[in-house]
């Protein structure tokens, strides 16, 4: 970061040219494990999101302060005060969403993408470049486990965010058992490696790595 | 960066680190405490929800029910209502106040009220729900009340045992005949996502609704015979087939065989403590 960047450059970088699921292969996990709703998507997304700026902004806050030997854990501790931020206000007022997210919201300490946003990018830059970055990443994550979990909810469920789009008088009956019928597979965590597969792929192939 | 980091200095170091976690654990502590209350209200919420759920007197969606059909609450009472009628949390909160009532029972399955126990229900409640009540002098029930009038339909047990990682808790609801079951929700458990976890799905607890827990009981000595309701692995219907145990048996999930053993080994134990109580059920409904 010799030359000046514009800060909405830090902001659409992660957005697209670095996203962290589909070019720094970043968080794969969570995109796996909780992205069979929408719903449950959006929230994760928005968490995660939330944790990566406001973390990278205290980060890049404290950078000339902490000293080189104890980084880590000093990062750590700032991921995991918002983490416990997050679960802390879903379990108030989004009692059924956190029964849903179980263990995940926990976990978003352990999402390398925000460590990684806090170790390669926040200790190095003022704290505003560093929040936009981190809104970027967050962002960028968000976009990316929101259209696995619409293409899993539509052949898992028929269903986008708990409303009906594929009609129920498509399904397969007793008298029609060869029409249509969700497709299994969706609903479980091997579904969303094959998506974000395919995704990462046409990423490769767009930006002309994929020689 | 230009800046030249200080030499490492273990008291500079050591400084940080303590007044950093002394902030962050101030934060956290001033939060917990903060949202103590809305978190403790959501929970009693969604606890009080699951309830009306086992007996059958709220569906997942949200809408009240009489027999089955959508109603709405209106001076105290259920009347017919549309699918668009969905409850509200108060609503909710005020429903469970005033269609269950929570009584206890002892180990000779007499009923009576918290009050001629001498005993607060809401700390009693708080007090026991991590162990459970089954195994208390006194037991908890709740007594499911009917539409309009004071009259007892139903009674709703508490249940809790482990599953395949951790503790499971859920309500049984049961008719007065102390052996259909109205129905059951699991409204805590810690088991695999998209596996176990299906015990706390509504469309598999519907596999409950109207099975039995001791099978056939008209002439059969029920202080012997052994709590028959159990999680068959597979389907009822290729496993049992038209056996008399299919009354008792409920579908197993997929993958999560160690799961419904879990939920099986539960039932069986919970109900052998409230046995003398629904062995007065039975004579009673007889």
């Amino acid at each position: 970061m010799m030359t000046k960047t514009p800060l909405r450059h830090y902001f659409t970088d992660q957005l697209w040219n670095n996203n962290q699921i589909l070019v720094a292969i970043l968080g794969i996990c969570s995109a796996l494990g909780i992205t069979n709703r929408l719903e449950v998507a959006i929230t994760m997304g928005l968490s995660v999101t939330f944790v990566v700026a406001c973390s990278s902004f205290f980060v890049s806050l404290l950078r000339y302060k902490t000293p080189d030997s104890v980084r880590m854990i000093t990062q750590l501790a700032i991921i995991s005060l918002f983490v416990t931020i997050i679960d802390q206000f879903l379990k108030a007022y989004f009692f059924q969403l956190s029964k849903v997210m179980t263990v995940f919201v926990g976990l978003i300490i352990t999402n390398c993408l925000v460590m990684g946003r806090a170790e390669g990018m926040a200790k190095n830059v003022k704290p505003l470049p560093a929040f936009f970055d981190g809104l970027g990443a967050g962002l960028g994550y968000m976009w990316v486990i929101c259209f696995v979990g619409i293409v899993r909810e539509i052949f898992g469920f028929g269903e986008i965010l708990g409303h009906r789009v594929i009609p129920l008088s498509w399904y397969a009956t007793a008298e029609h058992p060869d029409a249509y019928a969700n497709f299994g597979l969706m609903v479980t965590p091997p579904a969303a490696f094959f998506i974000v597969g395919i995704m990462i792929w046409i990423t490769n192939t767009l930006s002309g790595k994929d020689s | 960066m230009s800046s030249i980091k200080k030499p490492p200095n273990n008291s500079y170091t050591f400084s940080f680190i303590v007044i950093l976690s002394f902030c962050c654990a101030l934060i956290l502590s001033l939060l917990a405490s903060a949202l103590k209350e809305p978190q403790e209200r959501a929970r009693d919420l969604d606890r009080s929800r699951q309830m009306l759920q086992a007996a059958k007197l709220i569906d997942p969606q949200g809408h009240f029910l009489i027999d089955g059909e959508p109603a709405r609450w209106e001076d105290n009472r259920f009347v017919k209502g549309t699918k668009e009628d969905i409850a509200t949390d108060n609503e909710v909160l005020e429903v469970f106040k005033k269609r269950l009532r929570p009584a206890l029972v002892d180990e000779t399955g007499k009923r009576y009220t918290f009050e001629e126990a001498k005993i607060n229900p809401s700390e009693y409640v708080i007090e026991h729900e991590k162990e459970g009540y089954a195994y208390l002098d006194h037991k908890l029930i709740y007594e499911i009340l009917s539409n309009g009038n004071n009259e007892v339909s139903g009674y709703v047990i508490p249940v809790n045992g482990y599953g395949l990682w951790d503790a499971i808790y859920g309500y049984l609801a049961i008719e007065t005949d102390g052996n259909t079951i109205i129905g059951i929700t699991w409204y805590d458990q810690k088991e695999t996502p998209g596996v176990g976890a299906v015990i706390s799905d509504p469309a598999w607890q519907k596999g409950f609704n109207g099975k039995k827990l001791f099978g056939e009981t008209s002439g059969v000595d029920l202080s012997r015979v052994p709590v028959g309701i159990v999680i068959v692995k597979g389907k009822v219907s290729e496993v049992l087939g038209d056996s008399p145990k299919a009354m008792s048996a409920v579908d197993g999930i997929p993958g999560a065989t160690l799961t419904g053993n879990g939920v099986t080994k539960t039932l069986k134990d919970i109900l052998n403590q409230y046995r003398p109580f629904l062995i007065r059920l039975t004579k009673e409904g007889r």
